[in-house]
C-alpha cells in the first residue's frame, strides 16, 4: 500500500512553481511572520512581470521583491517599515510608474481573497461606498441588494502563496504563533500552489499531540521547506524578533546613491544560494539567536 | 509624593487621547501607532478598564511590559489574551464593530479627511507615495475616530487633502459623503499645538490651545482656515497621577520621552 506523500522540498524547487506573469501573495504582516527566505529564493529564480499582493499590510519581504525588479503590478494597501521608515522600493516604483498599483485596502483585498477562497466571483462590501479609494476602482461595481447599497469586490486569486510558520510537519500542517492574519484565506484563494517555510520541522506524531495548534491544515499546503530563521530579517513569533539592525541596513542600502551600493547589498544578502550562507552573512545562526532569539520566554 | 516631571510632548499627546477614550469602547490600533497605543493602555489603567484594545499585531488586550515602536511587535503577541485574523477585521469593519480608532496622515484637512496614500495630481504618478491606508473602511465604519498630528505644520494640516484615504465629516471640497455611510466620522484632532474638535459645519474648530503656544503661531502653522481668539481656552496639563501611571505601567522605559 502506498504511504502518505511528504511535501518536503528545498527553497529553489518550491519557488519553481512561480512563472512569469504570476500573481504571488506574501503572508505575514509588516515585519512579522514573513516568508523572507522564500522571497529571496524567488528573486534568485527570477520570474518576471509578477503581480504581488500581501496579507494585506506589507513590509520588508514585499519591498525586497519590488527592489529586485520582479514586480509589474501590485495590490498592496500598505507597505511600511513603520517606525524605521517608508518602504523605499515600493515608494520609488510607484512614484516612477514602474509598478502599476491597484489601490485597495483590507475590505477590498481580503474581501477579494474571500471570494476566491469560496470560488465565487465577488464579495460584497459596504464600508468603501463613496470613498476616494472606491473612486479609483471602476471595477468595484455598485448595486442595491435588499434595499442596501453595496460594492462588489472582484475575487482576488493569487497563483502562488508564500507563507511562514514556526513549525510544520512534512505533510504541510502548519503551526503559526500569533495570528494567522490573512495567511489562511490567501492559502484557500491560491490557484496553483501554497508554499510554506518553517523554522522547525516536526513529526506528524508531534502535530497530532496538539492538533488545536495547527493553524493551517496540510490539505491547503503544497510544499514545506525547512528554513531555520526563515523569516529573518522579519520576526517569527516566539522564535525570534525582527532584526532591526538588518532592516536598517537594507533601508540604508536602498537609499545609497553611490554606484553599486544597492547591488553590493543584494550580492551579500540575496545572492547566496544556500540558506546557511545567508545566515553566515548575517552573523551566523548562533549570533542571530543570541541577538534575536526569544529564548523560551514564549512558552 | 513629589510632583512628576512635566509631560514630554508625546506623553502629553498620549494623555490627551486617553482622556478622549471611553470605558466600554472597542478601539482598533494600526501600525506606527505608539502614541495611540499608549493612550489605549493608559485609559485601560485609569478610567476605561473595559476598553477593548485590538492591535495591529492581531493581539487583543495585550499588556506589553514596555511600549514597542511597532504595532506588530512580538511583545503585543506575547502578552495578548486572544488574537483576531484579517477575516475578523473584514467582518468587524463591515459590521461596524469598532467604536473608535486614531489615525494620522501625510495630510489632514479641515473636515478630518486624511491622506496616507499620495501627494500629487490625480491620474499621474504621485509626487510622493505614502505608506497607504490599510483599511479605509474603518474610517467610514467605526463609531468615531480621532486624528493625531504629532508635528503640527501647514504641510500636514491642509485645506484639502490630495487624496482622502480616510473619509472625514465631508468630502475635501465640502460636499457630503453618501448617506449609506454608517460611522460617525472624526470628532477630535489632537496635535502638538492644540486640541480641535469637529464643529456643527463639519470643520475642525479650536477647543484648547496648549500652554505656552501663541495664538498667532497656531494660525501660522495651520494650513486651513481656523478661528483663533486672542485669548483662547488652554489645554489642561495631564493629571499628575495619569503621568505616574503612564510612566510606571504603560511606558516604564520612557519610549515617549525619547
Amino acid at each position: 500500500m502506498p504511504g502518505r506523500s511528504p511535501k518536503l522540498t528545498d527553497a529553489a524547487a518550491a519557488v519553481a512553481a512561480v512563472e512569469d506573469g504570476d500573481h504571488v501573495a506574501i503572508g505575514g504582516i509588516w515585519s512579522q511572520n514573513s516568508p523572507a527566505a522564500l522571497v529571496r529564493a524567488l528573486i534568485r529564480s527570477g520570474p518576471r512581470e509578477l503581480t504581488v499582493s500581501a496579507g494585506p499590510a506589507a513590509g520588508f519581504a514585499v519591498d525586497l521583491l519590488i527592489a529586485a525588479g520582479l514586480v509589474r503590478r501590485a495590490l498592496l494597501p500598505n507597505v511600511t517599515f513603520e517606525h524605521l521608515g517608508m518602504a523605499p522600493a515600493f515608494r520609488a516604483a510607484v512614484e516612477s510608474g514602474e509598478v502599476e498599483l491597484v489601490e485597495c485596502d483590507e475590505p477590498s483585498l481580503v474581501g477579494g481573497y474571500r471570494a476566491a477562497a469560496a470560488g465565487l466571483p465577488s464579495q460584497q462590501v459596504a464600508s468603501l461606498l463613496g470613498t476616494d479609494l472606491a473612486a479609483t476602482r471602476p471595477d468595484l461595481v455598485g448595486r442595491t441588494v435588499e434595499g442596501r447599497e453595496v460594492l462588489e469586490v472582484p475575487a482576488v486569486a493569487p497563483d502562488v502563496v508564500l507563507l511562514h510558520a514556526q513549525e510544520a510537519d512534512p505533510f504541510g500542517n502548519l503551526r503559526q504563533r500569533g495570528t494567522v492574519f490573512a495567511d489562511k484565506v490567501m492559502a484557500k484563494a491560491a490557484r496553483k500552489a501554497v508554499l510554506a517555510s518553517t523554522d522547525r520541522l516536526v513529526g506528524n506524531a508531534e502535530i497530532r499531540r496538539d492538533p488545536w495548534r495547527t493553524t493551517i491544515a496540510g490539505y491547503l499546503v503544497d510544499a514545506v521547506v525547512e528554513l531555520p530563521l526563515g523569516a529573518h530579517p522579519c520576526g517569527s513569533h516566539g522564535e525570534y524578533v525582527a532584526d532591526e539592525e538588518h532592516l536598517r541596513g537594507y533601508l540604508e542600502a536602498q537609499g545609497d546613491e553611490r554606484q553599486g551600493a544597492r547591488e553590493d547589498w543584494f550580492r551579500t544578502f540575496v545572492e547566496p544560494a544556500s540558506h546557511d550562507a545567508y545566515l553566515t552573512a548575517c552573523g551566523g545562526p548562533t549570533e542571530l539567536a543570541r541577538r534575536l532569539g526569544e529564548g523560551g520566554r514564549w512558552l | 509624593m513629589s510632583a512628576p516631571e512635566p509631560a514630554a510632548p508625546r506623553e502629553l499627546l498620549a494623555c490627551l487621547l486617553a482622556e478622549r477614550l471611553r470605558d466600554g469602547e472597542t478601539m482598533i490600533v494600526g501600525g506606527a501607532s505608539q502614541v495611540p497605543m499608549a493612550a489605549g493602555l493608559l485609559a485601560q489603567r485609569r478610567h476605561a478598564p473595559n476598553l477593548t484594545l485590538l492591535t495591529g499585531s492581531g493581539a487583543v488586550n495585550p499588556r506589553p511590559r514596555s511600549l514597542p515602536p511597532s504595532g506588530g511587535d512580538a511583545e503585543y503577541v506575547r502578552t495578548a489574551e486572544a488574537f483576531f485574523t484579517m477575516e475578523d477585521v473584514f467582518d468587524d469593519t463591515e459590521r461596524g464593530r469598532y467604536d473608535v480608532a486614531v489615525f494620522g496622515g501625510i495630510q489632514v484637512d479641515a473636515y478630518g479627511n486624511f491622506n496616507l496614500t499620495r501627494i500629487g495630481v490625480p491620474g499621474e504618478p504621485p509626487r510622493l507615495r505614502g505608506p497607504g491606508f490599510v483599511n479605509a473602511g474603518i474610517a467610514t465604519g467605526a463609531g468615531r475616530f480621532m486624528l493625531l498630528v504629532e508635528q503640527h505644520s501647514p504641510r500636514v494640516l491642509v485645506e484639502r487633502v490630495d487624496f482622502a484615504s480616510g473619509a472625514g465629516s465631508r468630502r475635501p471640497d465640502g460636499t457630503p459623503y453618501p448617506e449609506a455611510r454608517r460611522g460617525g466620522g472624526p470628532d477630535h484632532l489632537v496635535t502638538s499645538l492644540a486640541c480641535l474638535r469637529i464643529g456643527d459645519d463639519g470643520r475642525f474648530e479650536l477647543a484648547t490651545l496648549h500652554p505656552g503656544v501663541e495664538p498667532a503661531t497656531l494660525v501660522e502653522r495651520t494650513g486651513f482656515a481656523l478661528d483663533v481668539p486672542a485669548d483662547p481656552p488652554r489645554t489642561d496639563l495631564p493629571d499628575p497621577e495619569a503621568l505616574v501611571v503612564l510612566r510606571t505601567a504603560v511606558d516604564p522605559t520612557g519610549e515617549l520621552r525619547r
